[in-house]
């Protein structure tokens, strides 16, 4: 119990750190009165604008009133939309949420069977051709492999949308994009684990015993490598949801990721202390999850 | 071939202001077309020379792919500068009388006539009856107008408009229902232009007073309808898409489109790569990516708009003791006075006044503008001599008079002369956030100043990170400051805006351009105003208060296969005019 009062403590340390660090930097940003007003506004627009988004207050009187109304639930209202931070994020979340579980399904769908092929076959030319795909999914920069999936699929030969969400179909290279690297890891581990458990001594007992081939694969070797892959997983998961900023601004796909871009380009500092709370929320959040869930596996992390 | 300058000065000088009207002492009528001004800046872009009246809707959609549409904040009072600029472009608000497309001057659209009173400080606006307000708010009245007016120039506004308004003493009435008179306190020879015609950042958009009576001025902020023109919104999802839907009780000329879809796509391959795959119809191109666009059989580009000013301030030419009113500055001298800057000199040696002089000619001569047009815009541009004071239009025409050199030897040869004969140390602080290309030709422009020796560092930093140095008169350096788009608003306003009462000023109070151009407000020759603004270009080109760079083009890609033509105003630096796009 300790342990896990220990991380919520930390977690929450984290979280206010990571208000002050978001309130700091997007002070450094820049001024929104530039962009709301033409630059030869008189001084009194320019400090009545000030006083009216609250400007013209101490930034530690601003960043005070900016924790005391996050615990309050209100997120303040965005500069240029005056509308409720809290309900912009809502419009955007399902984007996001749709993108991530897309690539985080293409991650797993093509990172596990590739994992086990590779450690099944290994040395020869799927054991070759599998880690190439992982070694090009992690070197690769994903902003790079987004605009080559666009010019090839959408542009080249016409078979997919180059952008936004315009249905189904325009989920397919994002999600790709997105899910590329996520699908690499998965086949490093994946294809480590399972040699190591290929290599074991209950795998060797199996097949001296004549199980099938398959079995023990996917039942006995299998089963015993996937703690590591979980973990990765669940932090894939995490990192898709609030590391998309990149693949929703190559592809104009209109979800948190695109929405903090577009915040730091309007000075719109209230979005963008929204999206950055929220994503951190997240990773904060299932790492805390990983943690139960490490203590609930592992009996020696809830007795230290 | 030579320009007759004299010509176009004169085309010019009735082209800016309303003066014409106040010479004439006669207004427009619906039947010729309404005074003045003939701008250059109304020359229109035109994909091709064909015209027609267009039947209603005849194409269904068209789809521009766009970046960073801003919130169009649907108060007068609370509109910001962009969206000011595209919603005088896309055809839902409307101004008095609007840019004509293919012919230099002002058209009537929300007025019928208008006179200007005797003593010229004032107008009688003729409103156009019929004209029905979107979403159901009824017919537009004189009170519509005025309170739009008003609502502009009110306490706590940010419209672009107010100081100008203020200055002025501007007031509107309702004479009657569709009769709206406009006094000013003092004459103004741009008033007329800025709030009635469409080209300017203060001009006046009417808005459905009853819309916000009704709705209240937070709701009526988020609410879409309320607007007179060609389209209406009919959706806005921030960040994502803006759809426009033909308006089918408009009182003009109806649109050859029933929809308008601007797509918000941020990043710029991928907005190409919508144009390429035929996802969008046409979208703004930046100039690396120009050629590749080019090459593409189904599509092309055009420039289109006015040219964005790419231009370099010599800060810290503070010499205005007094503001032309005589009232004494505050604080004087100003923190970023420094006379030991080669570009600046003591203010009240004339020696010492010249060889900062040469310095900054120096300075300009040492540019190579063509080199900066040809290897960072691609071609797309053109070398800038006179910035913020000649129309960018019309600096190609002149550029014979007030051509600068690129001559290093010469340039070295002032610096001599100036006493700085191994050049001198500067630092050049590049604003960012307005061109795509400001950082690689502000760092440009610091390698060819470094040619005259001494060491030229530049520093690269937000508009505004860097303003409120510049409202507090801080600086000495140099700042290389880039535009996306100019604005059709007469330059001389621009200048005016810089004497020493208002805030910003980007290291010029200089009293000889601002009292030349406050010569003009007291004749009423056409001549002698051209003499005048002759003599603005000739002190400017003399004296490089401002170093001009380039004038950068936008540039617009288009699917050539579906567009046939494209007439568009060039009014501001948005894209619009939607209602004249011909399709194949």
């Amino acid at each position: 119990m300790r342990f896990l009062a220990r991380r919520v403590i930390a977690s929450i340390v984290t979280l206010l750190v990571v208000t002050m660090l978001v309130f700091g930097l997007s002070r450094i940003q820049g001024d929104p009165r530039s962009l709301l007003i033409s630059e030869d506004a008189t001084q009194k627009q320019w400090d009545a604008l000030g006083q009216e988004l609250g400007l013209d207050q101490p930034v530690y009187k601003q960043y005070l009133l900016y924790v005391t109304n996050l615990v309050k639930g209100d997120m303040g209202d965005s500069t240029l939309q005056r509308k409720p931070v809290a309900e912009i994020l809502w419009s955007r979340i399902p984007n996001t949420a749709m993108l991530a579980a897309a690539a985080f399904a293409f991650a797993i769908l093509i990172g596990v069977p590739l994992g086990v092929l590779s450690a099944v076959k290994r040395g020869g030319f799927w054991d070759h051709g599998v880690r190439s795909f992982a070694v090009l999914g992690q070197a690769m920069p994903v902003f790079w492999v987004s605009l080559l999936l666009i010019y090839i699929f959408a542009v080249g030969l016409n078979w997919l949308p180059a952008s936004r969400n315009t249905g189904w179909t325009s989920l397919i290279l994002p999600a790709v994009a997105l899910g590329w690297f996520g699908a690499s890891g998965q086949v490093r581990i994946l294809r480590s684990s399972m040699l190591d458990a290929l290599d074991s001594e209950y795998v060797r007992l199996a097949r001296g015993k004549g199980v099938s081939a398959r079995a023990v694969i996917w039942k006995h070797a299998f089963r015993n490598a996937l703690l590591g892959p979980i973990t990765f997983a669940a932090l894939t998961l995490a990192s898709l949801i609030t590391g998309s900023i990149v693949v929703e601004t190559v592809f104009s796909w209109p979800g948190l990721g695109l929405l903090a871009v577009q915040a730091v380009s309007n000075s719109d500092y209230p979005i963008l202390q929204g999206v950055i709370l929220l994503t951190t929320f997240v990773f904060v959040f299932v790492n805390l999850l990983v943690d139960v869930l490490y203590m609930a596996i592992d009996p020696r992390i809830r007795i230290r | 071939m030579r320009i007759n300058i004299r010509g176009r000065s004169l085309t010019y000088v009735a082209a800016t202001i309303g003066i014409l009207g106040l010479i004439a002492g006669c207004g427009g009528s619906d039947d010729q077309p309404a005074t003045s001004p003939a701008s250059p800046a109304a020359t229109g872009t035109t994909l091709s020379a064909a015209h027609e009246t267009p039947p209603a809707h005849p194409v269904e959609t068209f789809t521009l792919a766009a970046s960073d549409v801003t919130f169009p904040a649907m108060v007068p009072s609370q509109l910001p500068v962009a969206p000011s600029g595209f919603m005088r472009r896309w055809g839902v608000y409307e101004t008095a009388m609007v840019w004509a497309v293919d012919r230099p001057e002002l058209e009537m659209r929300l007025i019928t006539g208008w006179e200007m009173d005797s003593d010229g400080l004032g107008w009688t606006l003729e409103l156009k009856q019929g004209v029905q307000f979107h979403g159901g708010w009824g017919e537009m009245t004189a009170e519509d107008f005025v309170w739009s007016f008003e609502d502009e120039i009110r306490d706590g506004s940010i419209h672009s408009g107010i100081g100008l308004a203020r200055a002025t003493g501007a007031k509107a009435e309702a004479v009657d229902i569709y009769t709206v008179s406009i006094r000013l306190d003092m004459f103004n020879s741009f008033f007329f232009e800025a709030f009635f015609g469409n080209g300017s950042g203060a001009s006046t958009k009417v808005f459905s007073k009853k819309r916000i009576e009704t709705l209240g001025v937070d709701a009526a902020f988020l609410d879409l309808s309320g607007g007179t023109g060609p389209f209406v919104f009919e959706k806005w999802a921030q960040g994502d898409e803006v759809v426009l839907e033909a308006f089918d009780q408009y009182h003009g000329t109806p649109s050859r489109l029933r929809t308008v879809r601007i797509l918000e796509i941020k990043e710029p391959a991928t907005q190409i790569a919508a144009l390429k795959s035929g996802q969008v119809d046409a979208s703004l191109v930046p100039a690396p990516l120009a050629e590749d666009v080019a090459r593409d059989p189904s599509l092309g580009t055009l420039a289109f708009g006015v040219p964005g000013s790419q231009r370099l301030y010599p800060q810290g030419q503070f010499c205005m003791e007094t503001t032309l009113a005589g009232e004494p500055v505050e604080p004087y001298p100003r923190p970023g006075y420094d006379p030991s800057k080669p570009w600046v000199g003591e203010c009240n040696d004339p020696v010492s006044q010249e060889n900062a002089r040469k310095v900054r000619m120096a300075m300009s001569m040492a540019i190579d503008r063509q080199s900066i047009v040809d290897n960072i815009l691609g071609g797309f541009g053109r070398p800038s001599y006179l910035p913020e004071v000649l129309p960018p239009l019309l600096d190609t025409v002149w550029q014979d008079r007030w051509f600068i050199p690129y001559d290093l030897d010469a340039a070295r040869k002032l610096l001599v002369e100036a006493g700085y004969p191994d050049g001198f140390d500067a630092l050049i602080r590049i604003t960012t956030g307005s061109h795509p290309l400001e950082v690689e030709m502000g760092q440009a422009v610091a390698q060819f100043l470094g040619a005259l020796g001494g060491e030229v560092r530049t520093e690269v930093l937000t508009y505004s990170g860097n303003r409120p140095s510049v409202v507090a008169r801080e600086r000495s350096d140099l700042w290389f400051r880039s535009s996306s788009a100019g604005t059709a608003e007469p330059p001389e306003l621009t200048q005016l805006r810089r004497n020493p009462e208002n805030a910003f000023n980007p290291g010029l109070e200089v009293r000889e351009p601002l009292a030349i151009i406050r010569r003009m407000d007291s004749i009423t020759s056409r001549d002698e105003i051209d003499k005048i603004r002759e003599q603005l270009y000739d002190g400017f080109s003399h004296n490089q208060w401002i170093i001009p760079v380039v004038l950068a083009d936008q540039i617009l890609g288009i699917n050539t296969d579906r567009i046939l033509e494209w007439k568009m105003t060039t009014g501001s630096g948005y894209l619009g005019d939607f209602e004249n796009i011909r399709f194949k």
